[in-house]
């Protein structure tokens, strides 16, 4: 059985790093990563992975707008939201731009393995998103 | 006295006594044509203890002051040629006096002049009242000057209006200008003010209760003024309302500094909500997203000793992963407080919900409601600073009321928009606070001072054992520089 695939992305570097480093210990295949939105998109079209590990505020452009449009183009890759910001519009916001699950950076350990796990769960099985137990509210 | 001049008196010696008998303050004399007085009465001689005989058979000249010798000789011979004279002087027997001499011609029944009259009349008092008046008056000019305190009397039937120097000097016009009250007045009021100055002077036609309000005038110059008006109703025996007497106090200088103290709280505050905003995106860029990579990297960690690993290391990755994590929720928290994100995406309604949900976690609350009258947002600036009070309310709700239940509300009154905090806590002496630096403690200072920094009015209902209402009244929109009251 082959490794869920994802790709990682956040402007941050340090954090880039950290994330690419834990995925890969934790039985992910890191197929690529991206520093802002644009190229998460080019990117998602050209890897196809299981999900995107998307940070919200980037430059080019921002996580929502890149959602959006890998949804559109790539219908069976999950997007889950990595964020430093809290924010019940937000969260709306990327319910409606069709994220998986919205994570705030810094939560409790083991959660984001668990999160990505059941976004690849639900790619594969095409369970819709409002489905999703992970969707935080 | 001379029969023929006696005999010849119009109104006869009687007539001439009874007429000064009741006349205060005055001595007649009546000479003839020799200057020599043949009738002398008065109310004035008789409190003096003089007596008719004082002065009857003495010329005029010598009963005077020696000094005044020539001229009255002169003016007794001018009254004989049919010409009045006025002598102003003092008294011969108590200088400190002060007389009138009148001298004028005494004719027969024919107009023919057979004497003369001296009316003497001792106005010691009344010139005294008239110094008193006149210093009163020059007082009264100079307080209202110094005050910018001018008066009015305002006749309802002639619609007239009278003013005091200082009142011109307010609007622009001279010295003793008389006015109607409309239009000559009312063209002088602000036209921004002009609809609530009317209103209220048609109220005043039938309402003579005192009233205050502030209103700008246009100065014949063209400067703004911002008067304080107070005014008083008199009314007649029917009850109706003849006049009304009123002061205007020019405060234009008081409000001008007001608006350049809230002017520069404003500035103040945008500086600080500036910082606050820089700090938050620095903590939030560089810190919070390195913390959380450290967090991930120990998550790793704990990862690659796995079951190779010692369980006491394993446990104290753990703890510390879970550390971490609780750490960034707290940085993130300090964030919010200075950069309220929710209040900047989701509006006023949604931050003041996260603020009572966040009080209620830190007091033993049972609960904190919100209500809200808002439809769509508010302007930014509005938003932030009912936000900010709202927010130090609830933090002095938390800290010091002791309180079971707090409520928000939020609601639109015409023009402003109301911000409410009450709890049912243990209250304070609001007299008490304000005498002790506790007043900045509970940042009641800072509360008011950014309220009215942007045109609002702040309010703090409380006392001991019952609770406390915090409420701050804010403008739709934000008054921009030179905007009136």
């Amino acid at each position: 059985m082959s490794l869920p695939r994802v790709l990682v992305v956040d402007d941050h570097h340090m954090l880039r790093e950290a994330l690419v480093e834990l995925l890969d210990q934790a039985g992910f295949d890191v197929a690529g990563e991206a520093a802002d939105g644009a190229d998460a998109v080019a990117l998602a079209k050209q890897l196809a992975p299981d999900v995107v590990l998307m940070d919200l505020r980037m430059p080019v452009m921002g996580g929502l707008d890149a959602t959006r449009l890998i949804r559109d183009a790539c219908p069976a890759t999950q997007v889950v939201l990595l964020t430093a910001f809290e924010s019940p519009a937000l969260q709306r916001q990327a319910e409606e731009a069709g994220c998986f699950a919205y994570l705030v950076k810094g939560g409790p350990p083991g959660i984001l393995r668990t999160v990505l796990h059941q976004a690849v769960a639900a790619g594969q099985e095409l369970l819709p998103p409002a489905d999703s137990p992970a969707l935080e509210a | 006295m001379t029969t023929e001049a006696a005999s010849r008196t119009p109104a006869g010696e009687a007539g001439f006594r009874l007429l000064a008998e009741h006349l205060p303050n005055l001595i007649l004399l009546a000479f003839d044509a020799e200057l020599l007085i043949w009738a002398a009465t008065g109310a004035a001689l008789r409190a003096r203890g003089w007596t008719p005989g004082h002065f009857v058979g003495r010329t005029v000249p010598e009963v005077g002051r020696p000094a005044d010798a020539a001229i009255t000789d002169a003016y007794c011979r001018a009254a004989l040629r049919g010409e009045c004279r006025r002598l102003a002087t003092s008294g011969k027997t108590d200088p400190s006096r002060l007389w009138t001499h009148n001298y004028v011609p005494l004719p027969d029944e024919r107009g023919a002049v057979i004497g003369g009259m001296v009316i003497a009349r001792d106005v010691t008092d009344e010139r005294r009242a008239e110094r008193q008046l006149l210093a009163s008056r020059r007082q009264l000019a100079e307080a209202q000057r110094i005050a910018q305190i001018g008066s009015w009397e305002w006749d309802l039937a002639s619609d007239e209006l009278t003013i005091s120097d200082e009142m011109g000097r307010i609007i622009g016009l001279p010295p003793g200008s008389r006015l109607q009250m409309r239009p000559g007045v009312v063209q002088f009021v602000h036209p921004a003010d002009v609809e609530r100055v009317t209103a209220q002077l048609e109220r005043a036609h039938t309402d003579p209760t005192p009233f205050a309000f502030e209103h700008r005038i246009v100065g014949t110059d063209g400067t703004v003024r911002t008067v304080l008006v107070r005014g008083e109703g008199v009314v007649d025996e029917a009850g109706r309302v003849v006049r009304f007497i009123g002061t205007d106090q020019d405060i234009t200088a008081r409000r001008n500094a007001d608006a350049e103290r809230r002017r520069l709280l404003g500035r103040v505050y945008e500086a600080q909500e500036g910082q606050d905003r820089r700090l938050a995106a620095d903590l939030h860029d560089g810190h919070v997203q390195s913390l959380a990579a450290i967090g991930f990297k120990l998550e790793q960690a704990r990862l690659r000793l796995g079951a190779s690993g010692s369980p006491e290391v394993d446990d104290l990755l753990w703890q510390v992963t879970k550390d971490l994590s609780t750490e960034v929720t707290s940085l993130r928290r300090t964030i919010g407080r200075l950069r309220p994100l929710v209040l900047v995406e989701d509006g006023l309604e949604a931050a003041l919900r996260e603020e009572a949900k966040s009080a209620c976690n830190r007091a033993a609350l049972v609960a904190c409601d919100v209500t809200s009258e808002l439809d769509g947002r508010l302007d930014p600036v509005v938003e932030t600073a009912l936000f900010r009070v709202a927010q130090q309310a609830l933090a002095n709700v938390v800290d010091h009321a002791e309180a079971t239940r707090a409520l928000v509300e939020i609601e639109c009154a015409g023009d402003g928009v109301v911000l409410r905090v009450s709890d049912d806590g243990r209250g304070f002496d609001p007299d008490h606070v304000q005498v002790l630096a506790d007043i900045a403690h509970f940042g009641l200072i800072a509360m008011r001072e950014r309220v009215e920094a942007l045109g609002g009015r702040f309010r703090v209902t409380t006392a001991p054992g019952q609770g406390t209402v915090v409420e701050a009244k804010l403008p739709l929109t934000v008054p921009t520089e030179g905007s009136g009251p």
